[in-house]
């Protein structure tokens, strides 16, 4: 077996991980590659120098400051400041929902209170007529009768 | 066949809020310990250890019971400081501290209340540690992952694999770069032969 292959299995081989066959190929091969042999050696004192990286201890109270974080993150669902960001994100859709409702009945006010009437023919001859008279009270010598007598050729502009 | 731990969980799901106690005790110490090794940040690393647990307390009806307990825990665990890592950039904003250097009240809860004890062989002990932190805190991130479940959990490559969530081989080829590396930088502590 190449070194290279052997290499790989090492760390399984220290850490007692391999099936039979594969340690006896590993041994067969220690037995005969001194740079292999050297190469288990040092991932042994390696491995050795890490098993003495103390561990530390967490806080004596780190239940209490769970159970505590714990309270924190379920009353944070209830603070005013979520109550805050849930209307901010609403209030658009809240404003637009308000003036559709406000336009309905806004326009059933309307067309109960006031029904769309129609325009029979003599209240137009009424209209029209009275829309004529006003064009009859210009006061005389003033520009809009000037201007109309221009536009009808009763005066001529001079050239 | 299902773990004890896992048997704990199912528990926990039906209402068990003990149980959860019960879990949180038996793996605080090497869930803090597994993050401590991989920010360096001592305070940060228990901190982070509580959302692991909220976490656990939070999507404990998404545990299937499938894979081992642990494997799991530490798949939260490893997600959490990946994310912390990303978050906070490559570099902490504190240097890895350790014993000596942090706040006196860690430093009080190590001195033994004993009367041999030796200052000297404390501060070495302690310098030493800090070397292997700091030689730790050097590798890659996977690598650096690999290498603290190896040390703290005394998880195999095959456990390794299932919860970093890679191939048997890429764990063989992570630990196997990580330990040379860590050879170099650790060659002080060598016996010299």
């Amino acid at each position: 077996m190449r070194c290279k292959k052997i290499e790989r299995r090492l760390e399984r081989y220290l850490g007692g991980e391999l099936k039979q066959p594969q340690i006896n190929q590993v041994k067969l091969h220690l037995n005969q590659c001194s740079r292999c042999r050297q190469r288990v050696d040092l991932l042994a004192q390696t491995s050795a120098i890490l098993r003495t990286w103390e561990e530390i201890e967490p806080s004596h109270d780190f239940e209490a400051r769970f159970w505590q974080r714990m309270a924190l993150k379920e009353r944070q669902l209830l603070t005013p400041s979520t109550v805050g960001q849930l209307a901010r994100i609403l209030s658009p859709v809240a404003i637009a929902a308000a003036l559709i409702i406000g336009g309905l009945i806004l326009s059933s006010f309307v067309k109960k209170n006031f029904p769309p009437q129609t325009v029979n023919s003599a209240e137009k001859k009424y209209f029209t007529s009275s829309a004529l008279d006003s064009f009859q009270n210009i006061p005389p010598g003033s520009l809009t009768e000037v201007y109309i007598k221009l536009v009808s050729g009763a005066i001529k502009a001079n050239p | 066949m299902v773990d004890s731990d896992s048997q704990l969980m199912a528990e926990f799901k039906s209402g068990d809020i003990a149980v959860f106690e019960e879990l949180m005790k038996k793996y605080k110490k090497s869930v803090t310990n597994v993050i401590y090794g991989f920010i360096g940040d001592r305070d940060e690393a228990e901190d982070l250890a509580l959302e692991v647990f909220l976490k656990v307390y939070k999507s404990g009806k998404n545990f299937k019971g499938k894979a081992k307990f642990s494997t799991w825990l530490y798949k939260i665990v490893t997600n959490l400081c990946l994310n912390y890592n990303r978050q906070k950039g490559r570099f902490p904003s504190v240097p890895l501290d350790d014993a000596i250097t942090n706040k006196g009240e860690h430093l009080e809860s190590q001195i033994p209340a004993d009367e041999n004890f030796r200052p000297d062989l404390i501060l070495q002990r302690k310098e030493r540690d800090s070397i292997i932190r700091r030689a730790v805190y050097s590798l890659p991130e996977k690598q650096r992952m690999a290498v603290i479940l190896q040390r703290f959990e005394d998880l195999s490559c095959k456990e390794i694999s299932k919860v970093m969530e890679c191939s048997l081989s890429a764990v063989e080829s992570l630990l196997h770069r990580a330990k040379q590396s860590l050879r170099k930088k650790l060659s002080p502590y060598f016996q010299k032969k």
